[in-house]
C-alpha cells in the first residue's frame, strides 16, 4: 500500500497518542509514565534527519499538549529540539548497532524530559518541582531504549524510501 | 557466481533541505511553540483550551476502553508486589469491617449532634449543595502531569472551579471540565491556594499545597493565635470563595514562628489522599456573588475610614491583607473577590489551566 507520507506520518502521530492516553497511562508506576511521543520525535530524528526531526517532533509535541495541563506549546518547543537534536546522530555509528541505537534513544528522550522540566520550571511551573524528575527521566529513558527499534521501523515505513533504516549502511 | 545487486543510491536524511533554510524551519517552529506558550499564559487562548477539552472528550472512549483492557495486567502486576501487603490489609480491614458494623448503629445519634454543633459553630459544609460521585481515572497521560481525571462532566452540572471532596475532605478543585470529563487540580499543588479558617481560634489565613505526600502551608496566621498540633483546619468560605465554608482541609502537624513578619507558619496535613483514590465527590457550588460597593449610597462628608470605603480599598489592594486576616471571617478580607490568591500574591484565574 503506498501511502503519501504525510498522511503515513499523521497515522504514526494518532496510533501514538491513542497508545499514550489508552494504554501506556494506565500502566504508570505511582505516576510515571514512558512518553511514546516523545519517542516517535527522537526516532523521526534518528531515521530522517534534523529537518524532519524538527517537524515531527514539533507535531508530537502538539500531540501531547493537546492532552495535558502544562502550558499549550511547552511540549511542542520539547519535541521539536529533542527531533532536532536526535537528527545530528542521524547516520551516524551512534545509531548503527541496536545497542548503540538503544543507549542513543535512551539519552535523548531523557535529555527531552529533563529539557521539559527546566523550561518548565522557567515559564513558572511551580507544580513541577514536586516532581520526582530522576524517577521520570529514568522511566522515559528506559522506556525509550525498549522501543528504539520499533520505534526506528515505524518511522523508516512513515518518511518512505528517501530513508535509510538506522542499522544498515547506505 | 552469484550477481551483486546494487545498493540503492538511499542515505538517511538524503533529502535534508541546505543547512541555512533548515535552521530557518527550525527556528519557525520554535518560534511558533514559544507563540503558543505566550498565548496560553496570557489568556487569549481560548482556542487553545477548547481544543484540549475537545481532546479530553475524545480520549475518554478510548481511555475507558485502555482501562479496562490493561486491568487484569494492572491487577497481576498490584497482586506480584503487593501481596504480602495485600494480606495483612485484607486482615485489617475484616477487622475494621466487624467494628464499624457496631459504630453503625451508634453513628445515627452522633450524626445528630455533629451537625448541630458545626451549624452551632458555623461549620456546616454545604449542606444544601448538590453532589456529584465520580469514578477517578488514575492514569497519567504525562510524568509531569499531577491531575486527576474524573469521569464525570459538564452533563452532570460540573463546572470549572467546583470544589472536589473525597471521604476525608476537600481533595482539590475543577480545573477543566468536558461534557464528560472533568480534571481536578490538587489542593497539594503549589499553584492552588484555599482560604481556611484554624476551627479553634477561628484565625483565617491562606493554604499552598508543597506536593504530593508533603503538609500544606498555611500562612497569615496571626503570631498571638495558639495553634496547637492536631487542630482541624478548615476552609474559610468568606465571600467570594470558590470553596464553602467548613470543609476540612486538613489537621495541624507543625507550626514555625515567624517574629520578623509577625505570623506563623502553620504545617496541615491534607485529610483527602489522592493516592488510590478510586471515588470522589464533586460539590456543585457556586461562590456567592460579590456585591459591588455603590459610591452613592455615601455621603459626600463620610470619613476615608468609612467601611464602605474600607472595604473597596481592601478588595484593590492585596498588601494589606494582615488587617483582614486579623479580623476573620465577617472581616475585610471577606470581600476580595481574589482573596484566596491575593492573600499569598498568587495569580487568579488559574482555573482554566496549570
Amino acid at each position: 500500500m503506498n501511502l503519501p507520507v504525510p498522511l503515513k506520518l499523521v497515522m504514526v502521530l494518532v496510533t501514538a497518542a491513542l497508545l499514550q492516553a489508552g494504554i501506556v497511562s494506565w500502566l504508570n508506576v505511582g505516576g510515571y509514565v514512558p512518553d511514546l511521543l516523545l519517542v516517535v520525535a527522537v526516532a523521526a530524528g534518528v531515521v530522517g534527519g534534523v529537518d524532519r526531526g524538527a517537524l515531527i517532533g514539533f507535531g508530537a509535541g502538539l500531540c501531547t499538549d493537546l492532552m495535558v495541563t502544562t502550558p499549550f506549546g511547552l511540549w511542542a518547543l520539547v519535541g521539536c529540539l529533542t527531533g532536532a537534536a536526535a537528527g545530528y546522530v542521524s547516520g551516524t555509528s551512534l545509531v548503527r548497532s541496536p545497542t548503540n541505537r538503544a543507549m542513543t534513544f535512551a539519552v535523548a528522550v531523557g535529555a527531552g524530559l529533563l529539557a521539559f522540566a527546566v523550561l518548565a520550571r522557567l515559564v513558572g511551573q511551580a507544580s513541577l518541582g514536586t516532581i520526582d524528575l530522576p524517577l521520570a527521566v529514568v522511566t522515559g529513558a528506559v522506556a525509550a531504549g525498549i522501543l528504539s527499534r520499533i520505534a526506528s521501523r515505524v518511522l523508516t515505513w512513515a518518511l518512505g524510501p528517501d530513508v535509510v533504516p538506522p542499522g544498515r549502511v547506505p | 557466481m552469484t550477481a551483486v545487486r546494487p545498493r540503492p543510491a538511499r542515505t538517511t536524511g538524503s533529502s535534508e533541505p541546505p543547512r541555512g533554510r533548515r535552521r530557518l524551519r527550525i527556528a519557525a517552529l520554535v518560534a511558533t511553540a514559544i507563540v503558543l506558550i505566550t498565548l496560553d499564559f496570557r489568556g487569549s487562548g481560548g482556542i487553545l483550551g477548547t481544543a484540549r477539552d475537545a481532546t479530553l472528550e475524545v480520549l475518554a472512549p478510548v481511555r475507558s476502553a485502555g482501562g479496562w483492557l490493561t486491568s487484569p495486567l494492572r491487577s497481576a502486576w498490584r497482586g506480584i508486589t503487593d501481596y504480602e501487603d495485600l494480606a495483612d490489609e485484607n486482615a485489617a480491614l475484616r477487622e475494621e469491617l466487624a467494628s464499624a458494623q457496631e459504630d453503625v448503629l451508634a453513628a445515627g445519634e452522633l450524626q445528630r449532634e455533629l451537625d448541630a454543633l458545626l451549624t452551632e459553630n458555623g461549620l456546616n459544609a454545604a449542606p444544601d449543595v448538590r453532589r456529584v460521585v465520580a469514578r477517578v481515572v488514575q492514569a497519567p497521560v504525562s510524568s509531569f502531569e499531577r491531575t486527576l481525571e474524573l469521569d464525570r462532566g459538564g452533563n452532570d452540572g460540573i463546572a470549572v472551579g467546583m470544589p472536589v471532596v473525597s471521604g476525608g475532605g476537600l481533595m482539590g478543585r475543577i480545573s477543566q471540565v468536558s461534557p464528560s470529563r472533568s480534571r481536578v487540580q490538587l489542593i497539594t499543588d503549589p499553584e492552588v491556594s484555599v482560604g481556611v479558617r484554624l476551627v479553634r481560634s477561628g484565625d483565617v489565613g491562606a493554604s499552598r499545597g508543597q506536593g504530593p505526600d508533603r503538609p500544606l502551608e498555611v500562612d497569615l496566621i496571626s503570631l498571638e493565635t495558639p495553634v496547637l498540633p492536631g487542630e482541624s483546619v478548615v476552609t474559610s468560605g468568606i465571600q467570594g470563595s470558590q470553596y464553602p465554608e467548613g470543609l476540612l482541609v486538613g489537621t495541624v502537624v507543625d507550626v514555625d514562628a515567624l517574629p520578623i513578619a509577625d505570623s506563623q507558619v502553620v504545617m496541615v496535613r491534607p485529610a483527602a489522599a489522592a493516592d488510590g483514590l478510586r471515588f470522589a465527590t464533586v460539590l456543585l457550588f457556586e461562590p456567592e456573588p460579590i456585591p459591588v460597593p455603590t459610591t452613592t449610597a455615601v455621603p459626600s462628608t463620610t470619613p476615608a475610614t468609612a467601611p464602605t470605603e474600607q472595604t473597596s480599598t481592601t478588595a484593590t489592594d492585596p498588601t494589606s491583607p494582615d488587617t483582614s486576616v486579623a479580623d476573620p471571617p465577617t472581616g475585610l478580607v471577606g470581600d476580595s473577590p481574589l482573596v484566596e490568591d491575593d492573600l499569598l500574591g498568587g495569580t487568579p484565574g488559574q482555573e482554566s489551566g496549570p
